[in-house]
């Protein structure tokens, strides 16, 4: 099954997201900032990152320019999620490979669930 | 000389009013001057008229005096004496007048060789009033009144040349005089005047030139910064007191551009942290519900339901309040990307299905085929359709129907949502896009939110250069056409924004 990393720096929110796709059979490993993603990242290269964008240390924006997945890790996807739309990371996140930008709290656990096997699948 | 711009404003209006005292003071002084002259001018003027005026006199009474002295001898009677006498003392008193008032050297110089002459023709004159009294007619008397005829001759030629000096001296100052008067009159008109331009000039520096354009400047600040426009102006060109109120001006609009950006860190940071955890509860009630934890009974669906609901009402309100609190600070910025509306349209009603299957009511969604790409905020027209198709299921009762449509042509695109709803009355519908309006009506009642959705929709689509119409009537059902201005069109793929 695809290894998917989470990265989320809320406590309860990644304690469901890990819930729902570990039942749902994926690989998940979580990481609670951007910092802590790229170390484990480097370890194992996931299918795909969820990613939160307003993080503490690292936030989302600067794990992708760190990370480079369109020069290091092309087969990687990327799906950004945040409670707040800030513009400027609206603009920036595809440029640096992400393929979905999404809201958290208009997304039901199995309307994600499709949307990240969508994602996987394409 | 300090440039006048250098001034403060009442340097300015000081260094305004000296120039104008000088000017005043000057022309005061060229007046009085110029009275003096006249005067003068006046009075020798008096003084010509008069000696001119005795030399004629003079003249006058000579010539009586030679025409009694002959009548005298022809007939001597003590009358004509006296009239004679008369005659003499008349003509004294205008050589005395004369002398007092001729102002020529030369008129004096011929009244003195006159009198020289006056003895021996007065010896002569009474010589021959004697002879007339005796009745005498010798030879020695014709010799006699030859040589007074003579005398006399002398003196008129003398009296004549008198008359003639003061004549056109009178003349000459009377000409001067008029040259001076007019002279006078055209240089304090033309002082005048010129004062008068100073003035002019002096005040259109400090006004127009300093004060109009400057706050015409700092009126145009104002109202940059009461539109929202936090920008600075800087006001280099002086150092005066419009100068610091254009400084302080500039300190209250940064001011006021800083507590912007607190605002909407506040909202930044409201939003992430009260949604958060409203979130949490989202997703663990939804993973229960969506049998992530094994069966559950009725009960506790309804139960683990109603929580559901209550908390998407509350992000739903947090949604609401948040959007306005940006609105209000007009810096709703819109995010510009190439939206697909087929794919947007989809979504939205996909995400309404449960509702409108709770309710049993009918959707028929219009739409073509293919892609429908317009230069939008994908983001802020979902929340535009979501309200508007939300509001339809609300708004009609169970078993209704609802209608979505899309189209477009190269200009702009067209979304319309209808319902077999209760209707709008015409009445409410002024109110229908304000703020927290909410149209009492049977069902309004029993339906939740906080009078915000049609408020924010109609703010969001004309921050897009679009419009949204309403058609309705009571009982009848509702219409909502949603235009938008289409600024671009590609084929291709975008980046989906899901929200």
């Amino acid at each position: 099954m695809a290894k998917i990393l989470i990265v989320e720096d809320d406590p309860a929110l990644r304690k469901i997201y890990v819930n729902i796709l570990t039942k749902e059979g994926y690989d998940v490993t979580a990481a609670l900032d951007g910092r802590e993603a790229l170390a484990l990242a480097a370890q194992n290269e996931p299918d795909l990152i969820l990613l939160d964008m307003m993080m503490p240390n690292l936030n989302g924006i600067e794990f992708l320019r760190a990370y480079d997945i369109k020069g290091k890790h092309p087969g990687v996807k990327v799906i950004a999620f945040s409670n707040t739309e800030k513009p400027e990371f609206v603009a920036e996140a595809p440029k640096l490979g992400v393929r979905k930008y999404m809201t958290k709290y208009s997304f039901s656990p199995k309307s994600m669930v499709a949307l990240i096997k969508e994602t996987l699948a394409s | 000389m300090v440039s006048p711009l250098r001034l403060t404003l009442s340097q300015r209006v000081l260094f305004a009013l000296a120039t104008v005292l000088v000017s005043a003071t000057g022309l005061a002084v060229y007046i009085v001057l110029s009275v003096q002259s006249l005067t003068r001018l006046s009075v020798a003027e008096q003084r010509s008229f008069r000696a001119t005026e005795a030399a004629y006199q003079l003249d006058i009474e000579v010539l009586r005096v030679i025409v009694l002295l002959h009548q005298y001898r022809d007939a001597p009677d003590a009358a004509r004496l006296a009239e004679l006498e008369a005659g003499r003392s008349a003509a004294a008193r205008n050589r005395v007048e004369l002398r007092k008032h001729t102002q020529m050297p030369e008129v004096l110089r011929a009244l003195e060789r006159y009198e020289d002459l006056l003895p021996r023709r007065i010896g002569a004159a009474q010589s021959i009033v004697s002879a007339a009294q005796a009745g005498e007619e010798s030879g020695d008397v014709s010799a006699l009144i030859a040589l007074r005829a003579q005398l006399d001759t002398e003196a008129r030629a003398l009296l004549r040349r008198i008359i003639d000096i003061e004549q056109h001296e009178l003349r000459r100052i009377l000409q001067e005089s008029a040259e001076a008067r007019n002279s006078f009159r055209t240089n304090v008109l033309t002082a005048l005047a010129l004062v008068m331009l100073v003035i002019t000039g002096m005040l259109y520096t400090i006004i127009a030139g300093g004060l109009t354009r400057r706050l015409a400047q700092l009126t145009e600040m104002a109202r940059r910064v009461a539109s929202g426009d936090y920008s600075k102006t800087s006001f280099l060109d002086s150092d005066d007191e419009v100068a610091a109120l254009a400084r302080t001006f500039n300190e209250m609009a940064g001011q006021l551009a800083q507590f912007d950006k607190v605002k909407e860190e506040f909202v930044a940071l409201a939003s992430h942290q009260l949604r958060t955890p409203a979130t949490a509860v989202k997703g663990n009630i939804g993973m229960l519900l969506e049998g992530y934890c094994g069966e559950l009974t009725a009960e506790q669906v309804e139960i683990l339901n109603d929580a559901y609901e209550s908390n998407e009402r509350q992000l739903k309100v947090i949604d609401d309040m948040l959007w306005v609190a940006r609105s209000e600070a007009d810096r709703l910025q819109l995010f510009l990307t190439p939206t697909d509306l087929t794919r947007l349209t989809e979504d939205v009603v996909a995400e309404q299905m449960p509702v409108i299957q709770q309710r049993q009511q009918t959707i028929r969604l219009d739409k073509p085929a293919k892609p429908t790409v317009a230069n939008l905020d994908g983001q802020k027209i979902r929340m535009v359709f979501e309200n508007l198709l939300s509001n339809a299921c609300k708004y009609t009762p169970e078993r209704g129907q609802i209608r979505v449509s899309l189209s477009s042509d190269s200009d702009r695109v067209d979304l319309t949502v209808s319902d077999t709803g209760v209707g709008i009355a015409p009445e409410d519908r002024a109110q229908l896009f304000q703020k927290f309006s909410r149209i009492s009506n049977p069902l309004s009642e029993a339906v939740g939110g906080t009078g915000l959705g049609l408020y924010l929709a109609n703010e969001i689509v004309k921050l897009h250069g679009g419009s949204i119409q309403v058609d309705s009537s009571p009982g009848q059902g509702t219409t909502f056409t949603v235009h938008l201005p289409r600024d671009m069109s590609r084929d291709g793929e975008d980046i989906d924004r899901r929200g």
